[in-house]
């Protein structure tokens, strides 16, 4: 098996700037057109990387921000149900959509536990941010803005939400990586329900304390 | 000349494809994007499509095992009309299946990124499967002149007999496999669906079929005793189906809020008028009273048909919509997302929106297709018994 990439969210470093989710918004999102840039109402639905907040929830302070996006199952039940084997792995472990196999059955938002699909049923003018950006009437996701990881020759990139992170909140890289392979060793980072099995690759380091909702 | 009757249902029929056109339309083409699809992505389609699919299974099923395993007289000679009935009612079902996908121009997908662990990927073969063998039979059958004693109607009718089950188990594991949907995680929903077939096909042909001029009134009377008493059983089945998975369901703690929201929450009058009182009680009444001799066939008739709407509702609201509802209320991070979508979430305002929506009129509609193939066909094709010679 080829080495695989993990992004981790420490939520003591995060400030809740939404930084992240405005850089997805840009770079996955957002349309240019002759009348300027389009984004689909309610914008932050179709964000692939959505702030929440956890008021209850075991192991996790009352208020705890949260980011619904795809955790990149190892096991992904999206991938298990995908009909036209448009949802797939890649070799780096990242779970992507083939919008030229996908059919919109949407049983790929019925079996993520995440609630990490968003469908925007809709019209939308232009032309999509990046070959890889939302596109009207399919499952979105996020793919670790695989745009970017195509352009890169060395096999490292840098996703938007990470790169526009002030406060380094969000590391990204591969499992053998230094920074990640500590975090992932040390046990401080937690998988969100681990009892489905589905092996995410998607960590959150939890707030040491409780910060209220907002 | 066409009969008046003939008239009043091509129109019928007429109106009714317009219905699912407009549904179709307004569902694919909505003016305000919503991004609900996100909570409640399994709409009423859904189980247009699964229902369709449910009615034509039983119908064959029933129609062979009459056929073949009771050896009914009347139902050797209607055979070849009721597996038409199937083949019918299976049209809407897939006509609904291209509506509903929203993307159908890469349906191909289907077959050539064929993922075998994938339900729906199996749903896509078996539906071909049993479409096709269904075809072939009817084929060898007019060929025939309706002779069912043909090794190869033989063969093809096991054929439709086990494809059409192994389609309606696989399309109740398309919600069986889903860890992530409480409510639905288990093989009940195969055995369920399955039951739901055999109770739904006896009850269509109880309520759509009349006795042809050339089939003796006796062998006719036994045939409807035989759906009768088929449809009496399956119907306890079920109800003991339901109450099983209900019970099964409560004992699980992750699903006990389900149970509590289909028998006394907002969702309870789908539940205690659709299916308790609809489609359990007056059917079993009347099958019973029927089988007593003691009321009569258009009693029957009547009941049936409310048995009919009332395992559509089941399958509408208690069953596919709760199961939905109920992640958004357990599933911390879905609940997050509904209540950015929809503000303070409540399963009558969701209900509402899955209920009120375009998708009910294609369903509904897609009874226009049956009803028209249904009618051009007992009219041109040799699927109704040949007339008795009268003359003496």
């Amino acid at each position: 098996m080829s080495r695989r990439v993990y992004m981790i969210i420490d939520m003591n470093s995060c400030t809740n700037c939404m930084a992240c989710v405005v850089a997805c918004l840009r770079e996955n999102i957002a349309r240019q057109t002759d009348q300027g840039v389009v984004l689909p109402r309610d914008s932050i639905l179709y964000a692939r990387t959505k702030p929440v907040y956890i008021d209850k929830w075991s192991g996790l302070p009352p208020g705890t921000p949260l980011f619904i996006q795809c955790q990149h199952c190892e096991n992904a039940p999206c991938e298990a149900v995908c009909p036209t084997s448009a949802t797939y792995r890649d070799d780096k472990g990242v779970v992507r959509l083939d919008t030229n196999k996908c059919v919109s059955c949407r049983a790929c938002i019925i079996a993520c536990p995440y609630g990490a699909r968003s469908l925007y049923h809709g019209r939308l003018e232009g032309e999509p941010p990046n070959k890889y950006g939302l596109k009207p009437g399919f499952p979105d996701k996020c793919n670790f803005c695989a745009h970017r990881a195509e352009k890169s020759s060395s096999g490292r990139w840098v996703t938007a939400c990470v790169e526009a992170c002030a406060f380094n909140a969000r590391i990204f890289g591969y499992e053998d990586d230094k920074q990640v392979r500590e975090i992932i060793e040390n046990g401080k980072a937690i998988k969100l329900f681990p009892t489905y099995g589905t092996k995410p690759k998607l960590l959150y380091i939890p707030p040491s304390r409780s910060r209220g909702g907002r | 000349m066409v009969e008046a009757k003939t008239v009043a249902k091509l129109s019928l029929s007429i109106l009714l494809i317009v219905v699912m056109i407009i549904g179709v339309y307004e569902y694919r083409s909505p003016k305000e994007p919503s991004p609900e699809m996100a909570i409640l992505p399994w709409g009423p389609t859904v189980i247009g499509y699964i229902f369709f699919a449910l009615l034509s299974g039983g119908i064959a099923d029933s129609a062979i095992i009459h056929t073949y395993l009771e050896k009914n007289k009347a139902s050797r000679v209607l055979l070849g009309r009721s597996l038409y009935t199937a083949l019918a009612v299976l049209v809407p079902g897939i006509a609904l299946v291209f509506s509903d996908i929203l993307h159908p121009e890469n349906a191909a997908w289907f077959y050539r990124g064929f993922n075998p662990l994938s339900r729906i990927a199996w749903n896509a073969v078996l539906y071909l499967l049993y479409g096709g063998s269904l075809l072939l039979l009817l084929l060898v059958l007019a060929r025939s002149r309706g002779d069912v004693d043909k090794p190869l109607a033989k063969l093809l009718a096991l054929l439709v007999l086990a494809t059409s089950v192994t389609l309606e188990v696989n399309l109740g594991m398309a919600y069986g496999v889903n860890i992530a949907v409480p409510a639905w995680y288990g093989l009940y929903t195969g055995i369920l669906f399955v039951v739901a077939a055999f109770t739904l096909g006896s009850a269509w042909e109880l309520v759509t079929s009349r006795k042809p001029e050339s089939i003796d009134a006796e062998d006719y009377r036994k045939l409807a005793r035989s759906y009768t008493w088929e449809n009496f059983y399956s119907t306890i089945i079920l109800a003991l189906v339901v109450f099983w998975s209900l019970l099964a369901l409560y004992s699980w703690g992750l699903s006990a809020p389900l149970v509590v929201e289909i028998t006394r929450g907002s969702i309870s009058p789908y539940f205690w008028v659709s299916y308790i009182l609809l489609a359990l009680i007056i059917p079993l009444v009347s099958t019973t009273t029927y089988l007593l001799e003691k009321t009569s066939r258009n009693t029957l008739r009547i009941t049936l048909a409310l048995q009919v709407l009332g395992i559509a509702i089941l399958l509408l609201v208690p069953f596919n919509f709760a199961g939905q509802y109920l992640r958004i209320e357990q599933n911390p991070l879905y609940r997050q997302l509904a209540i950015r979508i929809e503000g303070e979430i409540t399963s009558s305002q969701l209900l509402n929106n899955y209920l009120y929506s375009p998708e009910i009129l294609a369903f509904i509609g897609a009874l226009g297709l049956w009803l028209l193939i249904q009618t051009i066909g007992e009219k041109q094709l040799p699927i109704q018994p040949p007339r008795r010679n009268t003359r003496t």
